[in-house]
């Protein structure tokens, strides 16, 4: 797999389709990997785009330059990360595809560099102005495990067993049956490696 | 940082600023929402069309909870393509 250097990251990625396709970024999101594109890019790269699928900070391969970098979670320094690897690519104009996590960032490059980004699709998360608003509680009910996370415990469990955790997220967000054993383990080896939110908590 | 328990790192303040000011979004937007997401609601996603001046679509993929690549990937590939051809 092919790393790129960047100011902060060593970034693993993901690359497909022609050399000369017009390029999309496609950014995952949370507790997820590059897998979660695994049946888009296919179809990407065969209409004739390319494509390059990065793991984000704390995922994977992805690692930082300097041991004392801050790691944060910051959907900022996430878009940061997204435009060094662009830079480093050499890639003038894009279109990005975000989900979750991707989407926030997707939304933060489409107002950062609008000159350089084509177009965004973004999964599962909507953008409005301003700071995030405190939830309704329906919807802070569903965010139970950011609560859960800003205590001590809950992220000693997170540290302790962050697969369990993550697969709890899974089974939860969506129509139950919606995936295999297989397809969990596959992705959940990116956060085996660095340990799921083990270095950075971009939740609290 | 996201809810204001933990320092943002100052490194990207700039940023920071800049992003938390805009107002609205330029940038032509694709927004694929699951109609049955329960951990982003879809109520969330709902009634921001104001917010972008580029243009802005959102879809709504029925019985599709958070991970619509992989629970239903050919009708997001179609929304996907659709618009990336634009």
């Amino acid at each position: 797999m092919p790393i790129e250097v960047t100011p902060t990251l060593n970034i693993a990625y993901e690359a497909g389709g022609p050399s000369n396709g017009f390029p999309v970024i496609l950014l995952h999101g949370w507790p997820d990997d590059v897998r979660t594109y695994d049946r888009v890019v296919p179809i990407l790269n065969a209409a004739g785009f390319s494509t390059v699928v990065p793991y984000l900070r704390g995922f994977g391969d992805t690692s930082f330059v300097s041991k004392e970098a801050m790691r944060s979670g910051e959907i900022v320094a996430m878009a940061q990360d997204a435009i060094d690897l662009a830079d480093a690519l050499n890639l003038g104009k894009f279109a990005v595809i975000g989900h979750d996590w991707g989407a926030r960032i997707a939304y933060a490059l489409a107002i950062v560099i609008p000159q350089r980004i084509s177009g965004i699709v973004t999964l599962s998360v909507g953008w409005q102005p301003g700071e995030l608003p405190t939830p309704n509680l329906k919807q802070a009910h569903a965010y139970w495990y950011q609560w859960f996370m800003t205590t001590k415990r809950g992220r000693q469990v997170v540290r302790n067993n962050g697969k369990a955790f993550a697969r709890t997220q899974w089974e939860n967000w969506s129509p139950l049956g919606w995936f295999s054993d297989e397809e969990f383990e596959r992705t959940a080896k990116s956060f085996e490696k660095s340990g799921l939110a083990r270095n950075y908590l971009p939740f609290l | 940082m996201r809810w204001g328990e933990a320092n943002k790192d100052p490194h990207y303040a700039d940023l920071d600023r800049l992003v938390t000011a805009a107002q609205s979004i330029s940038t032509p937007t694709l927004m694929i929402q699951g109609g049955s997401d329960a951990v982003t609601l879809a109520a969330t996603t709902e009634g921001k069309d104001q917010y972008f001046t580029g243009g802005y679509t959102r879809h709504v993929l029925p019985g599709v909870g958070h991970f619509p690549t992989r629970e239903a990937p050919e009708a997001t590939n179609k929304s996907v393509l659709d618009f990336l051809r634009a």
